[in-house]
């Protein structure tokens, strides 16, 4: 039978805001060139929640997506954007093999881990990511690349996080990194 | 009035319109409900559009609700009736839908409940390791021949070609070399492989060396299975960094079909169970709403059609009203039931009519005959005027007797007319004390023994037809002096009141004598026609002068004391529209 407490849940999750826990982690990033094209190395410590873990060996996929921008900015006029890229990282849980896969979306190239440490492990430190070619850059320019990083659950909807507001968020926001893509 | 129409029309469409929808979330959450995938989808949407029509309807219900709260308490004809009957109805929608609501839920959990079944759980764990076992023997075969494949690559020089090589003889898919720093430093692979260079991890590599093998089973993207092994290799100088083989060993691929369906539904089954408590609180919020919805509406049609019902017979009594020219105030008023006044109201009209009617008629049919009655009675009279004797003594006996009883007649149907014909009022502004002090002072000098006496302020102005009233008077006077024929210290006592009825100003008279009174069957009829405790009397004096004070707009009542009675009128000081007076009718009610 339906709980006093069930019922409690139900009519505040009306009220309930999307919570998107803010993880706060002191990432790094650094940019270098290589054969006229700029590549990024990215440091962005990632820890799953329990809950998420929980939701992993449920079934759910994650996705961890890299936003990355490169700003050209400007003293006294509007900042100018020169490119965005995206980078989607897929993590599952298979069953059968008891392992992790994590798939990057853009390259298609796959690694299996066994360990959620380990997948923390691979996605905290993103090596030689292609960036912009060196051609379209002005090298009097100032450039930042700023790089936004999210974790989402996917194949739930908001509502269905709105209203699984009593436990952990399953979506996480990572803190902003910005660097200097000419050091 | 057309804007009563268009809002009306437009609340009809959007009453529609939300029944629609309501009825649209039901069967989305219907159809929803055999795939919770879709009800995942579009539960924000369907819940946002429930919410909605919930607060339009809201606000139509409560304003429905006040309207007929506000005629509730202005005891507006029907309202009672409308409120009993919309609380009727909405109780009886009330009940079901919160017994239904429970009903569902509970068989809803228990269907859900289902889902997370620790049989099924048990089962697919089963199926998983029974499947991974069958996997086993190959894994042992694929890292017997990866360490054989590493043996043979010591000391080699054209690693790529030997791969290659070894590739072709051996059953792996792939091969790859690879150094402590995960670099791969050659490849070989069958022409017919889909294997992807999948890379091990560091700690992959550190597990390799520590146990001399690492094995894995592998997932790829098409849905088959890899066994994946690492093996360290013998460095081929003591400088190199240390060497590792990976190999690739397809597995066969219905084996692969049946564990990549096993994994499926397992995945599903944990997907569901995650979020099985949310969907949950879902299907009840929006059970919840369509349910509140659903009362919403039967509390408005039941409002509707209180209010459809009640206007026949609203009409009604209108029509009953029109019947008498003037609206009157309910003698039996102790029933608070508007069937009852309505009844009542219905009946005093018709009797009213009748009698207004019959008078009428009386009036004019005897009225006719008796001018050639009283004339060839005195023309008798005067032909026989010259006899002598008892002849001339019966003959103006006679005829006399006959002039005298048409003179009664006459009065009579005079009377009658009176009470038939309600000639328009001749409103002025009127000093009641004046008048009655006149009316006083005509009947005092002949009726010295009765003790007049009066009680009023010295002003006291109402609008009203100063012929009229005096005749209420005169009329209440005469009554009172032919019941105080007998009765020891006879004394009348005149009086006036001004008194507030929800904020309207009336004027009190009052008539009060110790005569007899009136007996219990008379004061129920007092003021129907022909109705008289008097041997002479016509029974019209009380009935015309009710007419007059509903002519005026006032209320009449009669009752006993302790000793004799008193007639009590009350008339409002200044004119109201007729539905003002009566809205306030119950608020004037004398105990008679």
């Amino acid at each position: 039978m339906l709980s006093f407490r069930k019922f409690f849940h139900v009519s505040i999750a009306f009220f309930a805001l999307t919570s998107v826990i803010a993880i706060k982690a002191e990432g790094s990033g650094s940019s270098y060139i290589d054969n006229g094209v700029y590549y990024s190395d990215i440091e962005i410590p990632i820890n799953f929640e329990k809950e998420q873990i929980k939701a992993l060996e449920s079934g759910i996929i994650f996705n961890l997506e890299l936003n990355l921008k490169i700003v050209d900015i400007r003293n006294w006029r509007l900042d100018r954007d020169i490119g965005e890229l995206t980078q989607v990282y897929a993590i599952e849980f298979n069953a059968f093999t008891r392992r992790y896969t994590v798939s990057n979306k853009n390259t298609g190239r796959q690694a299996s881990m066994a360990m959620i440490r380990e997948v923390s492990e691979y996605l905290s430190a993103i090596k030689k990511l292609p960036l912009v070619d060196d051609s379209l850059l002005d090298l009097d320019a100032d450039y930042t690349v700023i790089l936004d990083s999210r974790l989402r659950a996917q194949g739930m909807s908001p509502w269905m996080k709105t209203i699984s507001f009593w436990r952990e968020s399953l979506d996480s926001d990572l803190e902003q990194i910005q660097w200097q893509l000419f050091r | 009035m057309a804007t009563i129409q268009i809002k009306a029309k437009t609340t009809k469409r959007i009453i529609f319109s939300l029944i629609f929808l309501s009825a649209g979330s039901l069967l989305a959450l219907m159809f929803a409900a055999d795939n919770p995938n879709e009800l995942n989808r579009m539960q924000s949407s369907l819940l946002v559009l429930n919410i909605l029509s919930f607060i339009v309807f809201l606000i139509i219900v409560a304003l429905s609700a006040k309207n007929l709260l506000n005629d509730y308490r202005k005891n507006k004809l029907g309202a009672k009736l409308r409120l009993r009957m919309a609380l009727a109805f909405s109780g009886l929608a009330v009940i079901p839908a919160v017994v239904l609501f429970f009903f569902a839920i509970n068989f809803m959990n228990k269907g859900i409940s289902v889902w997370s079944d620790a049989d099924v759980e048990q089962g697919l764990n089963n199926a998983l390791m029974l499947g991974r076992s069958a996997l086993d023997e190959k894994i042992q075969q694929g890292l017997f021949e990866t360490t054989n494949i590493a043996l043979q690559l010591q000391g080699i020089e054209n690693i790529d070609l030997q791969l290659r090589e070894l590739v072709q003889k051996s059953k792996a898919e792939q091969l790859v070399i690879l150094d402590s720093d995960i670099q791969v430093l050659a490849s070989g692979s069958d022409q017919i492989s889909r294997v992807s260079t999948r890379i091990p991890t560091l700690l992959e590599i550190e597990q390799a060396n520590l146990k001399q093998s690492w094995t894995s089973l592998d997932s790829s993207p098409d849905g088959s299975y890899l066994i994946r092994v690492l093996v360290p290799v013998l460095s081929f100088s003591s400088n190199q960094k240390p060497l590792y083989l990976q190999a690739f060993f397809s597995v066969d691929p219905k084996l692969s079909m049946m564990a990549d369906s096993v994994e499926e539904t397992y995945a599903r089954y944990g997907r569901l169970n995650f979020m099985k408590d949310p969907i949950q609180y879902s299907y009840i919020l929006t059970l919840a709403i369509v349910v509140l919805l659903a009362l919403l509406l039967a509390i408005y049609g039941s409002i509707e059609f209180a209010d459809r019902l009640v206007k026949p017979i609203e009409s009604l009594e209108k029509e009953a009203e029109s019947m008498i020219k003037n609206p009157r105030f309910a003698d039996n008023n102790n029933s608070s039931d508007e069937i009852t006044t309505l009844v009542n109201s219905f009946m005093k009209a018709q009797k009213e009519a009748a009698w207004s009617d019959v008078a009428r008629r009386m009036a004019h049919e005897i009225n006719n005959p008796l001018t050639p009655i009283q004339l060839s009675a005195e023309r008798i009279k005067k032909r026989f005027s010259t006899s002598t004797g008892e002849d001339l003594n019966f003959i103006t006996t006679s005829t006399d007797t006959i002039v005298n009883q048409v003179e009664v007649l006459r009065e009579m149907v005079n009377a009658f007319g009176k009470f038939a014909e309600q000639p328009k009022l001749k409103t002025e502004r009127i000093n009641m004390p004046k008048i009655i002090d006149e009316a006083i002072g005509l009947y005092s000098k002949d009726h010295k023994a009765i003790k007049f006496s009066s009680k009023y302020t010295d002003e006291t102005f109402i609008h009203g037809d100063e012929k009229k009233l005096r005749q209420i008077l005169n009329n209440l006077l005469k009554n009172s002096i032919d019941a105080l024929a007998n009765i020891e210290k006879p004394r009348i006592t005149v009086a006036t009141k001004d008194i507030q009825i929800n904020k309207i100003d009336f004027l009190e008279l009052s008539i009060e004598d110790n005569g007899i009174g009136f007996s219990e069957e008379t004061v129920s009829k007092a003021f129907e026609p022909y109705v008289s405790t008097k041997p002479k009397g016509k029974g019209l004096g009380l009935a015309i002068v009710k007419n007059i004070v509903d002519e005026h707009q006032g209320h009449i009542a009669i009752k006993n004391n302790p000793e004799g009675a008193s007639v009590i009128i009350t008339i409002p000081v200044k004119e109201h529209k007729t539905k003002l007076i009566d809205e306030h009718k119950t608020k004037i009610n004398y105990g008679c």
